[in-house]
């Protein structure tokens, strides 16, 4: 389509380009002449992006000194390797591919067996205990996360199994085994476990320890029951088998509630009981606080062993279905839920809690400041943009409108509310605010076609800008808020309850705990929306609006709803700016910020709630962490100009984003390749689509949906 | 010259309108581009406003590398003004035929998703802008001018009227001309329309269709660059310079009805003139809440604009 080939006779084949000038002509009008120049152009223009600044008067300076002689070279060696890439992306990738599938297909099979994830899982344990003793013991935060990831999933793995009921006693006995290990190194005392608790692998009370022993031993006793059942497996039907394994729950169930009620038992001031014993024999420490960690344990034993009797019985006459990989448009799913979303989600929060402990005072600002912020904010716009296929380009007003409204009900602004509140009870003001600016903006425009709804919101964004800067007497101006708004605070005291807690813009980790809480909330409420009615009908909507209208979707409805729940977030998400900040100033609510968060959505995926997260780590902490370390020089100043050459490049190449949503992925596939019945041969689809895109098909397995 | 006493006592007006009018003209050279591109592929250049800012860039710096900051007077002078233009005309085209060919034919190539090219567009947009800013420095200049179309060129009942207000309008109208003759009466012209109508059916009829959407960008970023240019003899050239107008072009190509070459025109003028009148009433930094205002109204209830939205058939 690029080049409309004359049209030639017969004879023009015959007779080849004789002069050299033909020769020469003939082969730039070539598609790979023209791909080199295209590449060879990207490589200087990405030199002219990173070189030396210009100015007004000497505008060419920047230009030059871009291009300076040594410099260049290393550019036009980067478009000579692009050009080589693209070309021989068709073999090289399919080679790749293959080499890769050769490697990780094995791999992905054996990882598919509980077996091999729980040795996997052991050795990460065992990778952080050698972590801490002997590649970084003065560091020994990243041992202590491998051991309580490791020991995590292998826990998660234990309950998976439990529930489903997979006879791989192998890895069963591994995960008793090491819980029993486990339990033990933290329950004695001595050197070993004194070395465990500093390094923080263990749990750093010893109770904790003798309720995981008490655990492995109880499993080892239902595991040694199995083996029975196992054994005489030739009259136990498997009915009677799942019967025997609920009375074994049932059993587990009352020793539980055993351990729950009398637990005046496991309190070893009391005389002449179990823990009174135990800690004579020095198992357990003199502390009433041991009856109620034994109390915990016991109540958690209630809550899982009912729900195995429960998933026992209700698996009484139901045969087990083997996973099934369905291939259609290009995109593999699965008929059965695989271990990786939850593993990765329990591997993703233990980072995420444990981690920004450990970082430096400037890197936690940056993370409060500038990641964590943006992560509500992307969560926000990606139901607009991701799930209802919506483009607003005015998302910062929402933000601002939040912010500002809790700078008046704290009494930040020149003029005084009816009443100042703490920052907590300004949340539900701030989103009602933002919600009811989203439905009125949105109730005329979304009415119309989506362009011109990006140009309205576009306006809308810079009309609150202009409002902001010019009611000096409401909002303060360009100078910004007369007053500061005061931190988040919690003070409930009680006969029963005391807590007291503030989280000053000065100390930011406690701020961020508060934001990962209510990010995590958010992920968790949207997940529930994209699969609801409501989700459905936005995705039929982003679709096909003509079709899911004649289905009955009340278009308009759902889209103001869309609307109205990413202006609420960003409301929501402009209260914790405004307490963070303290001042408020009209310059940190430009529209660049909007395209910003644009960007964090389409960069991680739209429709993706990882990939939310995902992009505001890339796009607001990569240039956090170059500014703060001074590394390759990089401008701040530049920042918006790399968004935009982002933006065309994820367009062109990949416009499902980094952690493309499956949903997202397939309609792309099918408004380029036009919609074929899911019933013709999904391959030869499959075959297509690897040939025409430059990333495999299912090459996301563990899919974000 | 007499006028009567309650013009005389009220001639602000006379200034208002005429420079809102000024304003209006440029607007108009802008919406061109957004109307043409839309017209022909259904989309929203949000790159047009950089455009608009390179022919600013482009003018600038051509005639400050031959005046070098001084300002010639003299009829003949006005020669250097049509340098400029041409300048700013021919960086705005080249700068637009780039956005095309890199932000938006591999993507029509692939027959992508609508979403793909506003998104596209709007990294353009970013990178023009930021690109700019840093090559040419973040502080904003004026592009010279002649001595000539420096001061007032006259005064009707005391409202002085400035002369580039009517170098404007000489300009612009020529400039409005040109495009509507090219659009109505050339065979390039009418190839464009038969894209707008039908690009399937002009592909078959032996209409290139990549060659008439390049052209297409090529006049539109032609008129932003002319524009630019003028803009930047007023009111300054940075690399932020395109926003405001930009998004005040396209409320003017909505205005008029998007895809409809006249009614571009049109809209541009009664933009410039809407936006100028309530200056009596409210200070300048409310102006944009205006058209904003406009931009939505005319949404509400006339979507299609005032005459209307095919390019094909209207124009």
């Amino acid at each position: 389509m690029t080049t409309t080939a004359p049209v030639r006779g017969p004879s023009d084949h015959a007779d080849p380009p004789r002069t050299f000038v033909e020769r020469v002509s003939t082969a730039a009008q070539s598609k790979t002449a023209k791909r080199f120049v295209a590449c060879i152009l990207t490589a200087l223009v990405i030199a002219v992006m990173t070189g030396p600044s210009g100015s007004a008067l000497a505008p060419t300076s920047g230009i030059t000194g871009s291009l300076a002689f040594p410099r260049v070279w290393w550019f036009i060696g980067l478009g000579v390797a692009m050009f080589l890439v693209l070309t021989f992306w068709a073999q090289l990738g399919s080679t790749v591919k293959s080499g890769v599938a050769r490697v990780t297909t094995p791999a992905k099979v054996r990882l598919a067996t509980i077996r091999d994830r729980a040795i996997l899982e052991t050795l990460v344990i065992a990778f952080g205990f050698i972590y801490v003793t002997w590649i970084s013991p003065h560091d020994t935060w990243k041992g202590g996360l491998c051991i309580q990831i490791g020991a995590s999933l292998l826990v998660m793995e234990l309950v998976v199994y439990l529930w489903g009921a997979v006879s791989l006693r192998a890895a069963r006995l591994t995960g008793y085994a090491f819980i029993a290990l486990y339990g033990m190194l933290a329950a004695i005392t001595g050197p070993v476990s004194h070395y465990l608790n500093k390094i923080g692998a263990v749990p750093h009370n010893r109770p904790l320890g003798v309720g995981l022993l008490v655990i492995a031993a109880a499993l080892y006793a239902i595991e040694a029951l199995l083996v029975l059942i196992a054994a005489v497996h030739n009259v136990v039907t498997p009915k009677r088998a799942r019967l025997v394994a609920s009375l074994a729950g049932l059993a587990l169930l009352i020793y539980g509630f055993l351990m729950w009620t009398s637990w005046s038992q496991w309190d070893a001031t009391t005389p002449n009981s179990f823990a009174h014993w135990l800690s004579a024999k020095h198992l357990l420490v003199h502390d009433h606080s041991a009856g109620l960690t034994i109390m915990a344990i016991g109540a958690l034993l209630i809550v899982g062993s009912f729900l195995w009797i429960v998933a026992e019985l209700l698996g009484i006459g139901r045969q087990a279905r083997p996973p099934q990989h369905v291939e259609q448009f290009g995109i593999s799913r699965r008929s059965t839920r695989s271990m990786g979303t939850p593993a990765l989600t329990i591997v993703a929060l233990l980072v995420a809690v444990e981690w920004p402990l450990h970082m430096d005072p400037a890197s936690q600002s940056n993370l409060v400041t500038q990641i964590a912020i943006y992560v509500l904010l992307a969560l926000g716009l990606n139901v607009v943009v991701g799930f209802a296929g919506l483009l607003d380009l005015g998302y910062v007003a929402f933000y601002a409108i939040g912010a500002y409204t809790a700078a008046y009900f704290t009494g930040a602004l020149p003029i005084h509310p009816p009443f100042v509140l703490n920052p907590f009870f300004v949340i539900p003001f701030a989103i009602v605010a933002a919600m009811l600016a989203g439905v009125l903006l949105g109730t005329p425009t979304l009415r119309l076609r989506g362009d011109y709804l990006a140009i309205v919101t576009l306006g809308f964004g810079e009309v609150v800008f202009i409002t902001a800067n010019n009611l000096t007497g409401i909002t303060g101006g360009p100078s910004g808020t007369p007053n500061l708004v005061p931190s988040f605070s919690l003070h409930i005291v009680t006969k029963v309850l005391k807590a007291s807690q503030e989280w000053s813009a000065t100390s930011y980790m406690p701020y961020y705990y508060l934001i990962l809480a209510f990010a995590v909330l958010f992920m968790i409420a949207f997940t529930f929306l994209e699969h609801s009615k409501v989700g459905r009908s936005w995705t039929a909507i982003r679709e096909d609006e003509v079709a899911a209208d004649s289905l009955g979707v009340n278009a308009l409805k759902y889209k103001v709803m869309a609307f109205a729940i990413g202006a609420s977030t960003a409301g929501f998400a402009g209260v914790f700016l405004a307490s963070q900040i303290g001042s408020l100033y009209p310059a940190d609510f430009q529209v660049q910020l909007s395209i910003t968060v644009l960007v964090i959505v389409i960069f991680g995926g739209m429709g993706s709630l990882p990939g939310a997260v995902v992009g505001a780590i890339v796009i607001q902490g990569l240039p956090a962490y170059l500014q703060q370390h001074q590394i390759a020089s990089y401008n701040p100043e530049d920042f918006y100009m790399y968004l935009g050459a982002l933006l065309i490049v994820m367009m062109i190449f990949r416009p499902q984003g980094i952690i493309a949503s499956r949903r997202r992925r397939r309609e792309i596939y099918l408004t380029e390749h036009g919609v074929v019945p899911p019933s013709s041969g999904s391959d030869a689809e499959a075959s297509v689509y690897d040939q025409t895109s430059l990333d495999s098909p299912g090459y996301i397995s563990s899919e974000t949906e | 010259m007499h006028c009567p006493a309650f013009i005389a006592n009220n001639n602000i007006w006379i200034s208002l309108l005429v420079g809102g009018l000024a304003n209006g003209f440029l607007y108009a050279l802008i919406a061109l581009g957004y109307t043409l591109v839309y017209g022909v592929l259904r989309l929203i250049n949000f790159a047009h406003s950089e455009v608009f800012m390179a022919g600013g860039f482009g003018a600038y710096f051509v005639l400050h590398a031959i005046l070098g900051g001084t300002s010639p007077g003299g009829v003949f002078a006005i020669g250097y003004v049509v340098i400029g233009i041409l300048a700013g005309g021919l960086i705005g085209a080249i700068v637009a035929f780039g956005v095309e060919r890199v932000a938006y034919r591999p993507l029509r190539q692939r027959n992508a998703p609508k979403l793909t090219y506003l998104i596209s567009a709007i990294g353009a947009s970013l990178f023009l802008q930021y690109f700019a800013g840093k090559e040419f420095g973040r502080i904003p200049v004026f592009v010279p001018k002649p001595a000539l179309v420096s001061g007032n060129a006259l005064s009707v009942c005391g409202a002085p009227i400035q002369q580039m207000w009517i170098l404007v309008f000489v300009v612009s109208i020529l400039l409005l001309i040109f495009v509507d003759t090219i659009v109505n009466r050339t065979k390039l012209g009418r190839g464009i329309r038969a894209v707008a109508q039908d690009a399937e059916t002009a592909s078959l009829m032996g209409v290139n269709i990549n060659r008439t959407i390049s052209l297409t960008f090529i006049i539109g970023g032609m008129m932003g660059g002319a524009a630019g240019c003028l803009w930047g003899m007023q009111f300054g050239v940075g690399f932020q310079m395109g926003f405001v107008p930009g998004l005040k072009a396209f409320t003017a190509a909505v205005l008029g009805g998007i895809g409809n070459l006249r009614g571009a025109m049109l809209g541009g003028l009664l933009l410039g003139v809407a936006e100028a009148i309530p200056l009596k009433w409210i200070s300048a930094s409310w102006q944009d809440v205006v058209t904003f205002g406009v931009l939505v109204i005319v949404l509400m209830f006339k979507p299609t604009g005032i005459l209307g939205e095919q390019l094909g058939r209207a124009a």
